[in-house]
């Protein structure tokens, strides 16, 4: 056997493990980018520069478990640039037919409680709106939040609970 | 905040965040890509992994020669191939005979074939379990369990462990088959998210156990400065099926004994917590060993990490009569390193002579989730898989098996123990199911239980259960928790009957049959994470017209195991006419409603756009304006799991309930009907205090009419039913 070549068989027996995270979190990992950059194309393009990169990256992974955790820096660390690249601001009459033109006809139709709420949670501080796009775009269990988040899942979910209870408070508030 | 108003305002957030899963060409696409990196050149790691140490590979080698030297040539002329390397020039082999890695050669006089399947195998996938069992609020799941012919590897997760306890050792029971060398083993908790690999070192040989093997694992809650780890509880879980893969097809290694100056010390275990680390020893004083009662110098480390020594050391007697010493490390690890090495330097003898010196070294990799193909370890968990059994006062409950769906959950159990009493007509208790946040999951009008006795089996009980979910899942998996309490001392609830001999003599009046079980027994609580198989909605199917009423379904929600069916009609008349038959089912197969409820009704207060369900019931604009609009929502216990066959709603009739006394004139005019059809009835009334009523004799029937059809003519005949049927398909 060859020395040498053992990182190489290192990485190979992790691509049979590695597809069972590829298939557990491309869906996630997509919808969150696809909620953050509100374009299909461009949500792609970010997906697959992230799992490019995790793969790239495997043999580290190997050294430091808790896939969710290595992944979400990844595809956080990705979004990060992707908002601080020098992005052309196109007015708004220029941005053509762009996939996002349906959400904001639906958004015309939202009811008054779900733009109230929109607004609500664009007010909210970026650590908590972060929690909501996990929870509820990636749609993460509290245990992969948690890991995530570098918390313990109780202390998650009663972050998430405390968060939805000073939402709704606040609609209620608006009601009044 | 108020559950409901959570859930409502989760559901907001959801509406408000939905996006689109990635189109299945992007995600097939992008997979491609990254395998084909695969044929690209990797960069080599910073640092070498354990697999990479020469000590490893040399090690492989080494097994992999002799076993198949063994195989070909017998263990005399293996030995005298040994001797030849060894008395050769090849450093790094001499290194591997100065360490006395090879010295378990001459362990064993009826030597096992040594799996000879070569390292570099794809792991296969484990197995999955993922049931969960709870002891006084400390709540276990065994994830999973992967066996070849040299590791048996488990994967358990602890979430509620009450102060001052841990999971000591698991312990393994095998039936049919004895395993061979056992060679150590190692315990590894993950305090980052509680999860525990356990891996245990021994040779089971296909060829003798077979291509799947059963055996049950005990995991004993110990107190962790308890040296002989006594269980103060024990979780228990019996495993059937486990396949048992040929060869080693993990990339797991541990030392587990090293002969140095003619002294063998055995490494038995690893105990790795977010506290410390706990180290087994043994040495049998008889077979080159030497006592281990005084350990002067041993040191552990993680990775290249620092190297700490022991703090505490305590004797234990050996499962085979040797002694052993648990020495503690107060060393925890922090980076999560995948391998790690135990040296013991030195040991004193006797104090007035000089101490023996090694080092005896142990590499050991410790095991993570990357080792492993886990694979799709949620989907099966609605296929008949070994679940877990729990026992309390010698009743066992097993969990035979679990399916969710986005409308409901139901699950399978056996229950053994009980006393085996034939003429018991039921089981008393009570079964709940709760979500992950202990909420109670209340089944929303939609339930089911069954309880049946085994053929030739007596006393063996098997039940199904199911409930159904307040609105739609709308996650790919879920974790529920499902308790049984197994209760004779109540007679408030009951588990469920055992189906009734038609044939049995009847009890006498005044005497009851008896029920299970006579007294308290216990409540048994079962975790468990599954997949959702999400709904199919249908909408706008085509209406139906029958006797000048349209029917029509705006909505169905359909599951493999149920489905909700949205259905609006216009009433004869302002009355509360009501679908009293409805069912749902192919040609040949079909499943009566279970129930329903009113959704909108023009006459009444219910106004369109309902939210029932956690559904928002549309109710179709120009119905809206229709006089005596009604829609309900019925519920068949019924599903589809493949579109192949289409589902068919058949409505009977409308019904509307008899006032409780019918007014005379109105009897009179369905007397006059019915005299005509060969029908004579006698209406009875009482008058009360507290009310009226009244109820129907049939005197006369035409011959072969049963009481029942004379029924429905009579309600025919006061205009309290609406005869149909209208037949909707339910496809897209």
């Amino acid at each position: 056997m060859d020395v040498d070549q053992s990182p190489a068989i290192k990485v190979k027996r992790n691509l049979a493990a590695f597809e069972h995270h590829y298939r557990r979190w491309v869906a996630p990992v997509y919808r969150y980018f696809r909620y953050r950059v509100n374009n299909t194309k461009e949500a792609e393009d970010l997906t697959s520069q992230v799992f490019l990169k995790v793969y790239e990256q495997l043999p580290n992974y190997t050294e430091k478990g808790q896939f969710p955790a290595w992944l979400f820096t990844i595809v956080r660390h990705e979004i990060a640039n992707h908002f601080r690249s020098d992005q052309p601001v196109v007015p708004l009459e220029d941005l053509g037919l762009k996939d996002d033109q349906a959400n904001v006809l639906e958004q015309a139709t939202q009811t008054d409680d779900l733009k109230r709420l929109n607004k609500l949670i664009h007010s909210l501080p970026d650590s908590e709106q972060e929690l909501i796009r996990l929870r509820y775009v990636a749609q993460l269990t509290y245990k992969d939040l948690a890991t995530v988040m570098g918390s313990t899942r109780d202390a998650i979910r009663k972050q998430v609970d405390r968060l939805l209870a000073r939402l709704q408070d606040q609609m209620e508030e608006d009601h009044a | 905040m108020h559950k409901s108003d959570q859930l409502e305002i989760e559901m907001k957030i959801r509406d408000l965040t939905r996006v689109n899963d990635p189109d299945q060409q992007f995600v097939e696409s992008l997979w491609l890509k990254i395998e084909q990196q695969e044929a690209t050149p990797v960069k080599n790691t910073k640092r070498r992994s354990l697999y990479a140490r020469p000590v490893f590979i040399i090690l492989a080698i080494a097994l992999l020669l002799v076993s198949a030297l063994f195989i070909g040539f017998g263990p005399k002329k293996v030995s005298a191939f040994i001797r030849d390397i060894f008395s050769s020039h090849d450093p790094g082999l001499q290194e591997v005979e100065e360490a006395g890695l090879v010295t378990d050669l001459d362990l064993t006089t009826d030597p096992t074939l040594i799996p000879t399947e070569d390292l570099n195998t794809e792991p296969h996938q484990v197995f999955p379990i993922g049931l969960s069992q709870t002891i006084d609020d400390n709540t276990l799941t065994l994830d999973w369990a992967y066996v070849d012919e040299g590791r048996l590897a488990l994967s358990y997760t602890i979430e509620e462990l009450q102060d001052g306890l841990m999971v000591g050792e698991p312990i393994l029971t095998f039936t049919g088959f004895s395993p061979k060398q056992h060679n150590g083993s190692i315990h590894s908790l993950n305090a980052a998210n509680n999860q525990t690999f356990f891996v245990s070192y021994q040779l089971i040989q296909v060829d003798a156990a077979g291509e799947s093997i059963d055996f049950s694992v005990d995991l004993p809650l110990v107190h962790p400065d308890d040296p002989n780890q006594t269980p103060v509880a024990q979780f228990h879980f019996d495993l059937e099926n486990v396949p048992l893969y040929r060869g080693f097809t993990v990339y797991l290694q541990q030392i587990h004994q090293v002969t140095m100056n003619g002294t063998s010390v055995q490494l038995k275990s690893v105990q790795i917590t977010p506290e410390f680390t706990d180290v087994l020893i043994c040495s049998d004083p008889v077979n080159n060993g030497v006592s281990l009662e005084a350990i002067q110098d041993a040191t552990f480390q993680f990775g290249e990490g620092p190297t700490t020594a022991f703090s505490d050391q305590t004797m234990v007697s050996g499962d085979q009569g040797e002694n052993c010493s648990r020495l503690r490390f107060d060393v925890r690890n922090t980076d999560g390193e995948d391998f790690a090495t135990f040296t013991l330097n030195a040991i004193t003898v006797d104090e007035a002579e000089e101490p023996l010196t090694g080092p005896w070294d142990f590499y050991m990799v410790i095991p993570t989730e990357a080792v492993f193909d886990l694979g799709e370890t949620a989907a099966v968990t609605e296929e008949a898989t070994p679940l877990a059994s729990q026992v309390q006062s010698d009743v066992t409950v097993t969990l035979d098996w679990v399916f969710v769906d986005a409308l409901r959950a139901g699950v399978g159990y056996t229950i053994t123990g009980l006393p085996d009493v034939p003429e018991a007509a039921g089981l008393l208790g009570e079964i709940r199911l709760n979500d992950a946040e202990g909420n109670l999951i209340d089944g929303s009008g939609v339930a089911s239980s069954e309880i049946n006795r085994v053929e030739g089996e007596p006393g063996v009980i098997q039940g199904s259960w199911s409930a159904g979910f307040p609105e739609p899942l709308q996650v790919s998996e879920i974790q529920l928790e499902w308790v049984i309490t197994l209760d004779g001392t109540q007679t408030m609830y009951a588990i469920g009957g055992f189906p009734r001999d038609p044939e049995a003599t009847p009890y006498p009046r005044g005497e009851h049959p008896p029920y299970l079980p006579e007294n308290f027994v216990g409540t048994y609580t079962f975790d468990f994470t599954a997949e959702v198989h999400p709904y199919t909605a249908l909408e706008d199917l085509p209406p139906t017209t029958v006797n000048g009423i349209e029917m029509r379904v705006p909505t169905a929600l359909v599951t493999p195991s149920m489905a909700k069916v949205m259905v609006c009609y216009q009433k004869p008349t302002e009355r509360d006419w009501w679908i009293y038959e409805a069912s749902l089912g192919s040609l040949k197969e079909r499943s009566s409603m279970i129930g329903g409820y009113v959704i909108y009704d023009t006459d009444y207060t219910l106004k369109p756009g309902s939210a029932q369900d956690g559904i928002l019931w549309t109710v179709p604009e120009d119905f809206q304006t229709l006089e005596h609009g009604r829609c309900l929502i019925l519920n068949f216990l019924q599903g589809q799991s493949t579109p192949a066959s289409p589902l068919i709603l058949t409505v009977d009739s409308l019904h509307i309930s008899p006032p409780e006394v019918i007014p005379e004139d109105e009897l009179e005019a369905a007397r006059e009907i019915l005299k005509a059809q060969g029908i004579e009835f006698d209406y009875i009334t009482v008058q009360g205090q507290g009310g009226g009523g009244g109820w129907i004799d049939f005197p006369v029937l035409p011959e072969g009419m049963t009481q029942e059809e004379a029924y429905q003519k009579y309600n025919e005949a006061l205009g309290y039913i609406f005869n149909g049927p209208w037949v909707i398909t339910l496809s897209d």
